[in-house]
């Protein structure tokens, strides 16, 4: 089966006052029919350019430096403008973190989704707004009918994200990009939008990249999980197997910083099992030491290595590639082992 | 630092507190009940948690707590003071013990001011330093942050998003006040980086002996961090409760819905069902009679359309919970 997304190698860079800055450094990374990945890094990790890259959506500042992106097995860097704006939306849609400023302010929502038919599907005005109609009620918006005549600050924050996942996927894309789709909403808003993104997964087999720094969020949705730290792809492997076995430094210490690990190192130190990260009694989170470095050309050693408890020759010299292990790849010379 | 309060004693507390706005243009202007009707005590040294999702108030709580806001109606009493009509020369010798450490550290810290001066302020403002002492005093918050004293010359713009927060908690600190308040004090910032702000909050807390509202959306950095937790909704308190009894029995259904909605990092503690509320909360504008949850509630009955919970604790041993359907024996209903 062709993966519905292969991205080969990419690297991007962006000009700034300080010279280059490499955001993407030799990220691979593949997404199945229907299967949903996650992309998961902290600000700065690279995780927004990648999906914006893929969607040919680069700020002037950007510039791809190396590698490919192949969506349904057609090179997307090497076509042409107007080929590569036809597949946008028709094969691959994408929604961002504020569905505010993604939507026109002055046009009801339905004509907006109408729009993006009539210019894909070659769709009269009527069947335009009969279909828009449609895919309100499919993304879950009560009485769509009514709904459709609304300017987008007539809805709520979910409503207008139930809006832009309309959008995305108005002409049966077989890639949804989601990048941080759920973090300006309430949790119980969110739980909501997780179900819709689901059920579409499930219904029409739509395929997710999800972009996000929430590891709950991944916990909950993703099939398979990527993680990124300093523009580089550190680890990847089954949802399960990450969260619960995570094998790179980084990841292993990005999880112990989380509150949720406190809760499960209490709950097992009541049960007489192990401490994990809390400091008997004090209750403390894990901290990773020092900050994300900038990168300003293709890294020659490991990029976590100036944070990394090991403190190791090799990691200062030589970059490790991802590597087979356990059911994943992980870039480190000296994965974590004692599970 | 020796308290005026006997132990026990609430230091901060809240009684019936309303808080209104005035909304619209002219001619068609209606009312924005913000906070409605919230009782509360703050007990000396104890780090009481609220938590609600956007337009439960609870900001707006803390401001008027604060009083940032003067309440329109109800009474906020500081060590054992009305301050509720406080002004002037009195809310100043309140704020020099009653203080804010804000969401956004880069927009609360002046981008011209050195971050030394930042943390000087205070001090300088209310006149409690200056000279030899004033820089001793500042060396002495910059250690206790975590900041490197040779960062004092820097500004703000040249530090990461944590070390900004170290600053604003530093100068929250510099006047060494009984109550802290902090809203969302960790929500702009990566996941490795809350973790040491909250371990230095933590140990601040545990070095000082301050007082903390600590005011959060974050279910999960709530219950790290509390050892009581108010949850809000639509400008009332619902449910009130020790953080370890809140996690382990939630009784409202509205905080078992959002306990539930909190996406679980392991398999094993994705044992609890979840709950997905169907829309979304109601406007402060226009709030529905009775419970203010009835309409996102799955379990209401007819009592909760009409009549309106207390917020009283269901069962002799129970915390309070402003819910009609909580059983005799204090459980919450199955959702």
């Amino acid at each position: 089966m062709t993966p519905v997304l292969e991205v080969d190698g990419l690297s991007v860079g962006f000009r700034s006052d300080d010279g280059e800055v490499l955001a993407l450094d030799d990220v691979s990374l593949r997404v199945e029919p229907g299967e949903i990945v996650g992309v998961v890094g902290e600000s700065g990790c690279g995780k927004s350019t990648l999906g914006l890259s893929i969607m040919g959506l680069l700020p002037g500042s950007a510039s791809v430096r190396g590698g490919g992106v192949r969506l349904g097995g057609r090179d997307l860097l090497t076509l042409p403008p107007g080929e590569l704006r036809r597949l946008r939306g028709s094969e691959v849609g994408m929604i961002f973190q504020e569905p505010m400023s993604s939507l026109n302010p002055v046009m009801p929502v339905g004509r907006q989704i109408g729009e993006v038919l009539r210019r894909h599907r070659d769709l009269g005005r009527t069947a335009a707004a009969a279909r828009a109609v449609e895919l309100l009620d499919l993304v879950g918006i009560p009485d769509a009918g009514r709904r459709s005549r609304a300017y987008p600050h007539q809805l709520s924050g979910g409503m207008r994200q139930r809006v832009m996942i309309a959008i995305a996927i108005a002409c049966e894309p077989k890639l949804l990009i989601a990048d941080e789709p759920t973090t300006a909403l309430d949790v119980t808003v969110q739980a909501q939008i997780l179900d819709l993104l689901r059920s579409l997964r499930d219904r029409v087999d739509l395929a997710i990249m999800l972009i996000t720094h929430n590891l709950g969020v991944i916990a909950t949705m993703a099939d398979r999980v990527s993680i990124m730290y300093a523009g580089r792809k550190v680890e990847e492997g089954p949802t399960r197997d990450i969260l619960d076995t995570p094998r790179h430094p980084y990841t292993a210490r990005l999880l112990a910083s989380t509150p949720q690990a406190a809760r499960s190192a209490a709950v097992s130190a009541a049960a007489g099992g192990p401490g994990g990260s809390v400091e008997a009694g004090g209750r403390r989170l894990a901290e990773i030491p020092g900050r994300v470095p900038t990168m300003t050309a293709p890294a020659t050693a490991c990029t976590f290595q100036a944070r990394c408890h090991r403190d190791v020759d090799l990691c200062t010299r030589v970059r490790p590639e991802l590597e087979p292990a356990g059911g994943g790849l992980v870039a480190c010379f000296h994965p974590e082992e004692s599970w | 630092m020796v308290s005026q309060q006997s132990p026990g004693s609430p230091v901060l507390r809240a009684g019936g507190l309303v808080k209104d706005f005035q909304v619209g243009s002219v001619g068609r202007r209606s009312v924005l009940r913000a906070v409605d009707g919230v009782d509360l005590e703050l007990a000396a040294g104890e780090t009481f948690g609220l938590v609600g999702e956007s337009g439960s108030g609870k900001s707006t709580l803390g401001k008027v707590l604060l009083r940032l806001q003067t309440p329109t109606a109800g009474t906020v009493e500081f060590e054992g003071r009305d301050i509720s009509r406080a002004g002037g020369r009195e809310l100043r010798a309140v704020h020099r013990r009653l203080r804010m450490v804000f969401q956004d550290p880069y927009s609360s810290l002046d981008p011209r001011m050195s971050i030394g001066d930042i943390v000087a302020e205070p001090l300088r403002l209310h006149r409690v330093a200056r000279g030899r002492d004033l820089e001793a005093r500042v060396t002495g918050l910059f250690d206790q942050c975590g900041l490197a004293a040779a960062w004092r010359h820097r500004y703000p713009h040249e530090l990461s998003g944590g070390q900004r927060q170290r600053v604003g908690i530093a100068r929250a600190l510099s006047l060494r006040p009984s109550v802290l308040i902090a809203d969302e004090p960790v929500s702009a910032l990566d996941v490795s980086v809350q973790a040491g702000i909250l371990n230095l909050l933590k140990d601040l807390q545990a070095d000082l002996g301050f007082t903390c509202l600590f005011i959060s959306h974050d279910l999960s950095v709530v219950e790290f961090m509390c050892d009581r937790i108010a949850v809000m909704y639509l400008g009332r308190i619902v449910e009130v409760a020790k953080a370890s009894e809140l996690f382990a029995l939630p009784r409202h259904p509205y905080t078992q819905a959002l306990l539930s909605a909190d996406p679980p990092l392991h398999a094993d503690a994705a044992a609890t069902p979840r709950v997905v509320l169907s829309g979304d909360m109601p406007s402060a504008l226009d709030p529905p009679p009775g419970c203010r949850f009835h309409t996102r509630c799955p379990v209401a009955e007819a009592v909760c359309r009409t009549e309106d919970p207390a917020l009283v604790p269901r069962a002799a041993d129970g915390h309070p919970v402003a819910c009609h359907l909580v059983l005799a024996d204090g459980s919450g209903p199955r959702l």
